[in-house]
């Protein structure tokens, strides 16, 4: 069970939260001027790396704030989170 | 008039095993402040009640009212209950010009206490937060789930004393999952 | 047998004033308090403890704590009973019932022994190899009752299990001495520490090794440092507490023994430990030799033997050889000797054991070196050990000159395993240490560390500096300022070991590797002539180091065997990975408290105590506990649903609606906002009316349906469907938080702050007219589908003229607390118009009748609005929407797609099954052009009425189809939804 670092309420259980998918992920529009490939990769398509992603998550049973999460997908490690919009470390390898 | 009612009203109160002690907190009124500026949040609050808008995971108190952090851009007054519908109207009235939104939420939930130093052992059997004194002192908040729903939990300061803020549809479960968390 | 025949005249950890009757395998016994169960049986000569799973051989105790195969038994009776429990950890208590498990009718005497005659039948993989015809399955259930271990209780356990969620700085596994070291060193700090250990008294192997440390006896430095560290106030000593499981981010899982000892009626605790830092001196385990016949009860591990003697005072044997590739082996052979059992030798399979065999010969023990097992005298017990001169070096051996070695006793010692479970669990990476014959942790995942035997440091000594600088580390790592102080000494001593991993033809007579899963030596080769050369292949294949014993005497002894078998290196084999739990948990223990009626939280509305008043059979519908209907004295279900939705038609309902979900939507952008979020138009609305709305996942599939409310022009109050509140508003969040943070929009979800009452039928005007309000309920300055605020009998309201009914409705929306003494002023005011309260089904019925869909009922995970008959809104509405370009897929506008149609059996009085599908081709009775989705009688039109899910429905209404279900088809036509008042008359009354 991860241990998230609430950018708000500090380290919380991974149960008080809920998982959103990597990040960023830009809704195309208007509607009328997406081709079907430009939504199919919205709606499906994800890198899903080996290694360090990153991802939004929600407090959900908390301050309900959306976040940030740097994670290593093959540790769990959790290198940074940070408000949206806010900067965080680059990923590397 | 109608009569005011709460799933608390039979809720038996006392000492239980172990030098704990549970009660409703009855009387109180609690209002939603949300607020896309803090500043004009601060200002309303200064000027209404001069009270101070307190820092993440903290509550501020001032004479009969508390005001808690819920997360960014919003904050929970408990107050007297009869001051309720009067603070609603003259802090909607100091926030009119900005984009903000007090909501009345005293009957959308239910306020306890938990009191007796092992209450924050008990709470700990539903509850991922460290809970004792050295990690929850007084204005200390969490939200957080406790007995698997939603809750607000904050330190009031009285001595050994945890408030539990609950959605009033689940105050039958949590009186249960009290009964049982507490029985000897 | 005398009671105690085996009993030491002094000594040990017991309380011989404290007598205990128990009974095992249906025997009566008598041990003393501080006893163990096995060590109580040893007392009194019992051998045979246990049956091996395949072959039902005879087996006796080979370990003295979790580390023992065989002695797996059945705790108690009746509800309260506990399966497959080692007799090495079970505390005696007065009056204990226990079985041995897979024997009948007990260990001494099994009927099943005689399949030890169809052993060549069993190789390794025997079940995928035999049972593949006619089908495993037909084989399985006789299989699983030979096979299997305990049994479960079958009815509900009455017994309370804790859990605890619990912090610390620095939680230390294991209460040896690198354990108690790494304690001290950390509490010193100051930091706060938790010590766990699964026995019941502290120490570890200092228990039974008698060693002096800071110059005094072990035992009294392990009950000081006991003393300071439960005088501490920031550190928590936890025993009988087994650390089961190591999870991400030092997620320790305990598992706490509370009953019987403590008076807490609570069997177990469950504990979840989230520390900063995790020392894990888990200790090691000693290693079995493999060779023939090494399951014949009366060969134990040396430190079992040890520890029976010293802290039970029970005589394992009465003369004893030793059997031994390590030093350690000479430690136990003075050990044994000073509490009176005989050695009759110490059989070294290293050729020159170098200064330990020469002052083992010195003090006048026989020591014969390079000597190998060869097999071993006797059936169910130890007669001799037959050892071999062994020629050539390992691993191909020869023998010379067998020997018989007269004993009943056989103390095997091939050297020390650490215990890496939790290591392993939390991802810790393993290496193999040759000059310890053992896998040792190397990389460990962040604030995790191993100390003591459990890193390889197998000597007190360097247990306890280990230990010692591990607590000082871990606590300096948690922010600790203070001192620790030095740490405690101990004498060195020799800790050699040369890998013996199995004798020389030991395939020609059983050489067990895992004897809890009865696994040969040969049934490795096996394994590995048939090509299962990686370690992970094996185990499962062979099943070696599997089920309760996870491997913790056997792993290390296979992976040196098929090192010896493939000729690869140890440390290119690699391990097996380690899962949770070390050892096994009880279900009642991860049950907790989560049980019966805590199982789930269920949402209450305010008006629970009136709906149980007037005798509602209440059922639980998403998140929510409603009333389903109102029972009636002798009426049955279907008479009381038909009464309420007759009041509902032909005079006055009530329907508590408080779990609608209720989200305020405010600010300038609100409009904006809402048309977004909602399939359908909301800027258009104007003030004061309502708007019924669809919204779509970006797939463009209907999530939810409910009603908007404009209550000002920046203002609205979003109504979702009961189970929905807070999956739509946690959506609005999402949206408003991720994608256009920019909007000036704030959204509140007061689900809980209002109740809701439905008041619905002809005579609901009638009604509300004998309540004082402020609101103008005339049909002209209040038409259906639109909303007024204002106050009702003294209380803030909010009116809203929609229903699920089709009746003439309004919804009453007052501060919950208000809610109660509302409905119970409808029902006393409404007396005389014949108000009746109806249920979820009731209104279920009504709204099938009307032709009200619900989604998720009447709507599955691909219908698109155009499905419902909705699909002319797209080209009316300009703006995005969440799932507008989902809609204007091919997939999405294709002519024969599920639609929303009615369904109207041919004969009136037929009911068609919800589920039940409607057929492509009636002839050949396949394929199916949809499904039925709601279906009920209706009294309002005398007929069943059903809804349903068809193919090119709208184009096809008129058309006659046959519906199947179970083998029946009934005739149908495919007809509008709209059953009854298709013009809505009734609604705009």
């Amino acid at each position: 069970m991860l241990r998230i670092p609430c950018p708000w309420c500090g380290p919380r259980d991974e149960p008080e939260f809920r998982w959103g998918g990597e990040v960023p992920v830009l809704r195309p529009g208007p509607p009328e001027a997406v081709c079907a490939a430009a939504w199919a990769e919205y709606l499906f398509m994800r890198e899903n790396p080996k290694g360090w992603v990153r991802e939004r998550w929600v407090h959900a049973c908390g301050c309900r704030q959306w976040f940030v999460v740097i994670r290593n997908t093959v540790t769990h490690e959790i290198r940074a989170t940070a408000p949206l919009g806010e900067p965080l470390p680059e990923i590397g390898p | 008039m109608l009569e005011r009612r709460t799933p608390l009203e039979s809720m038996p109160e006392g000492l239980m095993p172990d030098g704990l002690h549970l009660a409703a907190v009855r009387d109180r009124g609690l209002l939603l402040l949300q607020s896309a500026s803090s500043p004009a949040m601060q200002q309303a609050l200064e000027r209404e009640l001069g009270l101070p808008l307190p820092a993440a995971q903290q509550v501020t108190a001032l004479g009969e009212y508390a005001l808690l952090w819920l997360a960014p851009g919003q904050w929970l007054l408990d107050l007297p209950a009869k001051m309720t519908a009067s603070i609603e109207t003259a802090l909607g009235g100091r926030l009119e010009a900005t984009l903000a939104a007090v909501t009345d939420l005293s009957d959308a939930l239910i306020s306890l206490e938990l009191g007796g130093a092992l209450a924050p052992e008990i709470l700990m059997s539903g509850c991922s937060v460290d809970l004792r004194p050295h990690a929850f002192p007084p204005g200390c908040l969490a939200r957080t789930a406790l007995a698997a729903v939603p809750a607000i939990l904050w330190n009031p300061g009285a001595p050994e004393r945890i408030r539990c803020l609950i959605e009033c549809a689940f105050a039958d479960h949590m009186l249960s999952w009290l009964r049982s968390a507490t029985r000897r | 047998m005398s009671r105690h025949a085996h009993r030491l005249e002094r000594g040990g950890r017991i309380d011989r004033s404290r007598p205990l009757d128990f009974e095992f395998d249906g025997r009566r016994y008598e041990g003393f308090a501080g006893d163990t169960l096995a060590s109580a049986l040893l007392a009194n000569g019992v051998r045979i403890v246990g049956r091996s799973l395949k072959l039902h051989r005879p087996r006796g105790l080979i370990g003295a704590w979790s580390e023992e195969p065989n002695a797996i038994v059945q705790l108690g009776e009746g509800e309260t009973t506990v399966p497959d429990l080692k007799a090495t950890q079970v505390e005696l208590t007065e009056g204990l019932v226990a079985r041995s498990v897979n024997c009948w009718p007990s260990a001494r005497a099994d009927v099943f022994a005689f399949l030890g005659i169809f052993a060549p039948l069993m190789p390794a993989g025997f079940y995928y190899k035999t049972f593949k015809w006619p089908s495993w399955r037909w084989f399985e259930p006789a299989i699983r009752r030979a096979a299997g271990l305990g049994v479960a209780p079958t009815r509900p356990d009455p017994d309370r299990y804790e859990e605890r969620h619990e912090h610390c700085d620095v939680l230390v596994v294991g209460g040896g001495p690198a354990g108690l070291a790494a304690a001290l060193a950390a509490t010193r700090a100051g930091v706060r520490v938790v010590l766990v250990d699964d026995r019941p008294v502290l120490g570890g192997a200092l228990q039974w090794e008698e060693k002096l440390i800071d110059s005094r006896p072990a035992l009294e430095w392990v009950a000081e440092a006991e003393r300071e560290l439960r005088a501490a106030s920031h550190t928590r000593v936890l025993t009988r507490t087994s650390a089961f499981g190591c999870y991400d981010h030092r997620l320790v899982a305990l598992s706490e023994r509370v009953a019987p000892q403590s008076r807490l009626p609570i069997r177990e605790r469950l504990w979840h430990v989230r520390a900063a830092q995790v020392v894990l001196a888990t200790g090691a385990i000693e290693r079995p030799l493999v060779f023939p016949e090494n399951d014949v009860p009366g060969i134990m591990l040396a430190s079992a033997a040890m520890s029976y003697a010293a802290q039970y005072a029970v005589r394992p044997g009465t003369r004893t050889a030793l059997l031994t590739s390590t030093d350690f082996a000479y430690q136990a052979a003075k050990a044994l000797q000073a509490r009176g059992i005989e050695i009759a030798a110490v059989v070294d399979t290293r050729a020159d054991p170098g200064e330990v065999a020469a002052d083992a010969r010195r003090a006048g023990f026989a020591v014969l070196a390079g000597y190998g097992p060869r097999r071993v005298h006797g059936a169910r017990a130890v007669r001799a050990l037959e050892v071999a001169r062994l020629a050539g070096g390992a691993p191909a051996h020869t023998e010379q000159s067998p020997l018989r070695i007269e004993c009943d006793l056989v103390c095997v010692s091939g050297g020390w395993t650490p215990t890496v479970h939790l290591f392993s669990q939390a991802r810790g990476a393993l290496r193999y240490d040759a000059q310890r014959a053992a896998l040792v942790p190397a990389a460990g995942p962040k604030g995790l560390q191993c100390a003591g035997a459990a890193a390889g440091n197998f000597a007190l000594r360097e247990c306890l500096t280990d230990g010692f600088a591990a607590g000082r580390q871990a606590a300096k790592a948690a922010g600790a300022r203070a001192d620790a102080g030095v740490a405690p000494m101990a004498q060195p001593e020799r800790c050699a070991v040369a890998p013996f991993w199995s004798a020389p033809h030991a395939d020609r007579r059983k050489a067990w590797v895992d004897l809890q899963n009865d696994v040969t030596r040969a049934d490795l080769a096996l394994a590995v002539r048939e090509n299962l050369r990686s370690v992970e292949h094996l185990k499962r294949y062979t099943t070696t180091g599997m089920a309760l014993d996870q491997g913790k005497t056997s792993n290390m002894n296979a992976l040196g065997i098929l090192a010896e078998l493939t000729q690869v290196p140890i440390p290119e084999i690699g391990t097996t990975t380690f899962r949770p739990p070390y050892d096994p948990v009880t279900l009642g223990a991860l049950a907790g408290r989560r049980i019966g009626a805590l199982y789930h939280p269920l949402r209450r509305t305010p008006l629970e105590r009136q709906h149980a008043a007037l005798g509602a059979v209440f059922e639980d519908f998403g998140a929510w506990r409603r009333p389903a209907w109102y029972a009636a004295a002798g009426r049955g279900r279907q008479e009381c649903i038909r009464a309420e939705k007759r009041a509902a038609r032909g005079a006055v309902s009530v329907f508590d609606g408080s779990p609608l979900g209720k989200i305020e939507v405010r600010g300038e952008d609100a409009a904006l906002f809402l048309d977004r979020m909602y399939y359908n138009s909301m800027r258009t609305l104007a003030v004061g009316r309502i708007r019924y709305g669809i919204m779509l996942s970006e797939h463009g599939v209907i999530i939810d349906d409910g009603v908007c409310m404009r209550l000002a022009e920046d203002h609205f109050l979003v109504s979702t469907t009961g189970g929905a509140a807070e999956r739509i508003f946690s959506g609005f969040e999402e949206w408003l938080q991720c994608e256009w943070p920019q909007l000036r929009v704030l959204v509140t979800n007061v689900t809980c702050a209002w109740g809701n009452i439905a008041v619905a039928g002809p005579r609901a005007r009638e009604l509300l007219a004998l309540l004082s309000t402020d609101i103008d309920l005339d049909p002209g300055a209040f038409p259906h589908l639109a909303v007024r605020c204002g106050r009702l009998e003294g209380v803030p309201v909010r009116i809203a003229r929609v229903g699920f009914t089709g009746e003439l409705s309004f919804e009453l929306n007052v501060p919950a607390g208000y809610t109660a003494a509302l409905w119970e002023l409808l029902l006393a005011r409404g007396a005389s118009s014949g108000v009746r309260p109806i249920g979820v089904e009731a209104l279920q019925e009504l709204r099938t009748e009307k032709g009200y869909l619900h989604v998720g009922t009447d709507t599955d995970g691909r219908t698109l609005p155009a499905d419902i008959g909705m699909g002319d809104i797209l080209a009316r509405k300009s703006e995005d929407f969440v799932g507008r370009r989902s809609l204007m897929r091919a997939e999405a506008q294709r002519p024969d797609r599920l639609q929303f149609v009615g369904l109207a059996a041919d004969d009136p009085a037929t009911l068609l099954p919800v589920g039940a599908h409607v057929l492509a081709d009636p002839q050949t009775r396949r394929g199916s052009h949809g499904y039925v989705t709601s279906s009920c009688m209706s009294e309002a039109l005398g007929r069943s009425v059903a809804l349903g899910l068809v193919q090119a429905g709208r184009r096809r209404l008129g058309e006659p189809v046959e519906i199947y279900c179970d083998g029946r088809l009934s005739s149908a036509h495919i007809v509008s939804p709209h059953w009854y008042d298709p013009k809505g008359e009734r609604l705009h009354a």
